[in-house]
């Protein structure tokens, strides 16, 4: 037995052997995953009450001879047809209220939640925490949260509707434009847990991820001092690479000179670029910084026009960070002009 | 002694030659045959999709196609299986050949208004391969705003062949329901109907009634596209999940629309199979109107997690749980036809029992996805994509497969391989659930829909499933042989090769005279007797002694 | 294709037993149809009753801009089509011809008559630039950035609507032609039975229409 498990444990990780259900991480999940054994248990009785009659009526009624009848013609039986009503639903009833029950539970959050804001765009999550002002953004981002606090999510969308899903805590809440939803849960174990995009939203809707990590408080404490003085007083070359990855444009614009679905930022400061009206326009300050603001006002030919607007996103500085970043990918210095 | 013999004289496919007598025709067993045809070839492509779409997910990160082909390949997958062809499925190519004949009645209604349904089938679908094949769409089949509203690709073009397609359905429906009220046989009561006819109607109050809000759902996305007006664009003032109640309203009904006629088959192949009259008859009869009735009212399932409120969210499930169970009465009134009756194990009993046991699961998983918070975890994740797999194609495919072995002999006058049917069978059934049971394990595990690519840790699951859908590819492959093969060298068909007791099989040869009956049948009883009374006209008494 | 029951007056299908079985089933396919059209409009009602709920002082603003007059005569109209086409399948009954003939003449008209006063409303709002959408242009109106959204609902429903209209002219036009050529009798007038169950239905959805746009306030 204790050689099974040590090879089950090396093909399969502890979380997923014998559990239908990923690690149960929060107050939620555990009491989900008691309903959801419930379901298991009493439908696996279920179907096992009409597929093993059915096998056993077949094999026993079998016809052997071509011309042999049915041994009844009895098409009623009220005592059966009256249980086969009421027993079910008796049974829906109790899983109705059970389930709405958890719901509600699920769905008022407690006073002293911790709130962090949670934008979904095309393709990344970006999480704000208001009271500690830092942020965390992009592919895989690390959503530190700590343990045995209840933490609660106000969501809204950049663009189409997306769906924030994390499997381990049981929570899931469809994240709309143009209004906001909420979530709220409280881990109750300490790890990495996978966060992922549950409503499809278009090319890279499966590389939405980011991962929630839940800190005992000392580290949770440490690890927002860490994220505050990373984001002072950096150089703007550096300051425009981290929103680079932070604001998404990873997903649209390369660094490397491949196209993905919008012009490459490798060397492209200082050349002339096709407009779609058929004039040409020379990518500067200027064009960059109402690129950002207003992108359809000058849009590049052959490239589809899906670009976001970043009005209120972006400081001056910020601005200012992203055109020396894409400038430095030219090998233009700071100094010299555009 | 079967009431009419087999004879090779002039019947409804040879009494007219030629392509032009075909596309002319106002027989409706010649459209249910053009159906039939036609909604197979889209099962192909439809099936292609899934396959490529499945061997993409064998790895991880894997890049045999990129991420927008995979997106438009799920999207086509379930745009061509919903619409070209589930929803017109056994209701357009079976109903269409049996029910008037069930009912003793000579044609449909409105036998021009069908042709031109098969017409409008026909045009709808040559407007959807254009969309593919002049730009794929990548919006999922369900088109939520605001992502179709500037997604690229003809969506424009794919939402008009559905409009146009939607239209099909509603004429057929339309022309299902007057044939009920007014066409059947002297003495033939509505509760001396056949209960395929009872679920075939079901359905046809679903068509007539729910169709027209998914045409003005997607008339609604095409003006947004073309005229920006602003109705479901948040970014113009308009509201997101609207479309989700609108388009649910339709898509909801839409299932039972894909799911009544299969129930339908099933009532006839359980008491054919087990020569055994239907237990419970008027319950199934009824349960199949509850279900159509009660169906327009749990729209709201599809959107538990969309941001709707409490008090909204629970209606819904409630409602849900009350439309589980007529289902469930159907079940355990089909397992007690077959208690004590002579049960043969005909391909088509092969089919209604691998119903039987695929469409419990598909059940009751659905019971999973009712329960509120539990749908929370399981919403929009592969539990979702195994469910309604095991509904829709463990129930009603299976269904429509049998059902097409059951009244081969009728339609084509030829009888198929049984050695070649239960290979079939047997490697659909084993392969359908290799594909889909561990989707529900992955499901529960957290790996989403829609993913091109996903976590490692999902990688030997994803594979199983894969093989599984080659396996059941082939199996697919080895019933439209067998259907190949019969309809080119088949034995000639008796009239009653199984010994049913409906008016198709007791009173017209295999197959049918164009006109259908050589004299109008009278009905004196109810169906499914196979007891020792004397029945019809020719005396028929079920099996011989 | 008349078949053994029927008569030279009465066009029998081959698969119908009666006249009177044909009739009905005629008659019930049509209701069944409308019943498909209420459910096409309900949708629209629908939309319009959410945005009314969520913009209610847009669109007690933008309604101004709708003339109630002339929603008023055409009303009328519509509603005197009704009546004439109920005259003619009176008529009809009576195998009187001329009058057959004179009351689709007059349905016709009035179906006209309601398009020309739907043109006079629609280049109002055009020249007004009161249009759904990005083709909004009135600066004059209260909320210029959100009442697009009714005036997307009004043309769409008003729309709808008129292109039932225009079908219904149509159909009109044909049975007409089919009078003219003496297809009908006392025996068999079904065709304009059926047509002018949908000229009701048609009439029906704009008295639902008209106070819901131009009267609520």
């Amino acid at each position: 037995m204790e050689n099974l498990n040590e090879l089950l444990k090396m093909i399969v990780p502890r979380e997923w052997l014998f559990s239908v259900m990923p690690l149960p991480s929060s107050t939620h999940a555990n009491d989900l995953d008691l309903l959801y054994w419930f379901l298991i248990i009493t439908c696996g009785i279920l179907f096992l009450l009409v597929v093993v009659p059915l096998f056993l009526i077949v094999v026993r009624y079998r016809r052997k001879t071509v011309h042999q009848r049915a041994e009844s013609q009895k098409d009623h039986n009220f005592w059966m047809e009256s249980l086969w009503t009421f027993l079910p639903f008796v049974y829906l009833a109790i899983l109705f209220m059970w389930g709405f029950l958890q719901y509600l539970g699920m769905y008022v959050a407690p006073h002293d939640a911790l709130e962090l804001r949670v934008i979904g765009q095309k393709w990344q999550w970006s999480v704000d925490y208001p009271k500690e002002e830092i942020s965390v953004a992009g592919v895989g981002a690390t959503i530190a949260i700590p343990i045995n606090r209840p933490v609660r999510l106000v969501m809204s969308s950049q663009d189409v509707i997306h769906s924030f899903f994390i499997p381990n805590m049981r929570v899931k809440q469809d994240v709309v434009p143009g209004r906001y939803t909420t979530l709220w849960f409280e881990p109750n174990q300490l790890g990495e847990f996978p966060v992922l995009c549950a409503e499809y939203c278009g090319d890279l809707h499966s590389n939405m991820l980011a991962k929630v990590q839940v800190m005992t408080d000392d580290a949770y404490k440490n690890w927002v001092e860490e994220q505050k003085s990373q984001n002072q007083n950096v150089p703007l070359p550096e300051l425009g690479e981290k929103l680079y990855t932070k604001l998404g444009c990873v997903a649209c614009h390369s660094t490397d000179g491949s196209i993905k679905l919008a012009p490459s930022f490798k060397g492209i400061y200082g050349k002339m670029e096709e407009l779609t009206s058929g004039a040409s326009m020379k990518i500067d300050d200027n064009y960059i910084r109402n690129k950002l603001l207003t992108p359809t006002k000058h849009t590049a030919k052959g490239y589809p026009q899906i670009m976001p607007s970043f009005q209120g996103r972006v400081s001056e500085r910020d601005i200012s960070g992203i055109v020396e970043f894409i400038k430095s990918l030219s090998g233009k210095q700071a100094i010299e002009g555009g | 002694m079967s009431a009419i013999s087999a004879h090779a004289g002039t019947n409804y496919l040879n009494e007219k030659k030629g392509i032009w007598s075909w596309a002319s025709t106002l027989d409706h067993k010649r459209i249910g045959v053009m159906y039939l045809f036609s909604i197979f070839f889209f099962f192909l492509i439809g099936g292609i999709f899934a396959l490529l779409l499945r061997t993409q997910l064998l790895s991880p990160a894997g890049s045999l196609i990129d991420a927008k082909t995979y997106n438009q390949l799920f999207t086509l997958h379930g745009a061509v299986m919903v619409f070209l062809v589930i929803v017109p499925g056994i209701a357009a190519s079976l109903g269409n050949f049996v029910l008037p004949l069930q009912l003793g009645a000579k044609d449909v209604a409105f036998p021009r208004l069908n042709l031109m349904s098969y017409y409008i089938y026909v045009t709808g679908s040559i407007f959807a391969v254009c969309s593919i094949i002049f730009g794929a769409i990548d919006t999922g089949w369900t088109f939520y705003a605001p992502y179709s509203i500037s997604a690229q690709g003809k969506v424009t073009l794919m939402l008009t062949a559905i409009f146009i397609l939607g239209f099909s359905s509603i004429f057929t429906g339309l022309n299902f329901i007057t044939t009920v009220h007014k066409l059947r046989a002297p003495g033939m009561t509505w509760f001396r109907m056949p209960l395929f006819v009872w679920g075939i109607y079901a359905t046809s109050i679903l068509q007539v009634m729910a169709t027209p809000v998914l045409a003005i759902t997607l008339a609604l996305i095409v003006v947004e596209r073309t005229l920006s007006v602003g109705i479901f664009n948040p970014a113009l003032g308009g509201d997101a999940v609207l479309f989700q109640h609108f388009f649910w309203f339709y898509s909801h009904p839409a299932v039972y629309i894909m799911i009544l006629p299969g129930m339908a088959v099933i009532s006839e192949l359980v008491t054919t199979f087990s020569q055994k009259k239907i237990f419970g008859y008027k319950m199934i009869a009824y349960s199949s109107i509850a279900i159509a009735l009660i169906s327009f009212l749990v729209w709201g399932h599809h959107m538990f997690t969309s941001g709707q409120s409490p008090l909204v969210n629970m209606l819904f499930s409630a409602l849900t749980f009350l439309v589980a169970i007529p289902s469930g009465i159907k079940i355990f009134n089909w397992l007690a036809t077959l208690f004590k009756g002579s049960i043969s194990l005909a391909t088509p009993m092969l089919y209604c029992l691998s119903f039987l046991f695929l469409f419990t699961i598909g059940g009751l998983t659905g019971v999973f996805l009712g329960t509120l918070s539990v749908d929370i975890h399981l919403h929009d994740t592969y539990f979702v994509v195994a469910h309604f797999h095991y509904v829709m194609v463990g129930g009603t495919f299976m269904a429509f497969i049998g059902g097409v072995y059951y009244w081969w002999p009728k339609m084509f006058g030829k009888m198929y391989s049984e050695k070649l049917g239960i290979l079939g069978a047997l490697l659909v059934f084993l392969g359908f659930n290799m594909t889909f049971f561990v989707q529900f394990y992955m499901g529960s595990q957290g790996m989403p829909r829609r993913y091109y690519n996903y976590l490692e840790q999902f990688q030997t699951l994803h594979q199983v499933s894969t093989f599984g859908s080659y396996l059941l590819g082939v199996g697919f492959l080895v019933v439209l042989i067998n259907w190949i093969h019969a309809l080119v060298k088949g034995a000639p068909a008796p009239a009653n090769p199984f010994h049913a007791t409906t008016l198709e099989w007791t009173h017209t040869q295999s197959p049918p005279i164009t006109h259908n009956f050589e004299v109008q049948p009278v009905v004196h009883h109810e169906p499914y007797e196979y007891g020792d009374e004397p029945h019809s006209i020719h005396g028929f008494q079920g099996l011989k002694a | 294709m008349a078949n053994i029951n029927g008569s030279a007056l009465f066009p029998l299908a081959d698969h119908y037993a009666t006249p009177e079985q044909q009739v009905d089933s005629g008659k019930l396919g049509m209701w069944l149809f409308l019943t498909t059209e209420i459910l096409l409009f309900g949708g629209l009602f629908v939309s319009y009753a959410c945005f009314n709920y969520l913009h209610m002082d847009v669109f007690k603003e933008a309604h101004k801009y709708l003339d109630w007059r002339l929603g008023a005569v055409n009303t009328v109209v519509l509603l005197f089509s009704s009546l004439t086409v109920v005259l003619a399948i009176h008529a009809a009954q009576k195998q009187k011809k001329y009058l057959i003939v004179i009351n689709i003449a007059l349905t016709i008209a009035c179906g006209i008559a309601f398009m020309a006063v739907k043109y006079v409303e629609y280049s109002h709002k055009f020249h007004a630039g009161l249009l759904p959408g990005s083709y909004f242009t009135n600066a004059t109106i209260a909320n210029p950035d959100q009442a697009h959204i009714y005036f997307g609902i009004y043309f769409l429903m008003t729309g709808l609507h008129g292109f039932h209209v225009l079908i219904g002219i149509g159909i009109f036009v044909w049975l007409l032609l089919r009078t003219i050529k003496n297809d009908f009798s006392s025996q068999y007038y079904a065709p304009l039975e059926l047509g002018g169950l949908y000229w009701h239905l048609v009439d029906v959805i704009w008295i639902f229409l008209f106070p819901l746009l131009y009267l609520i306030s």
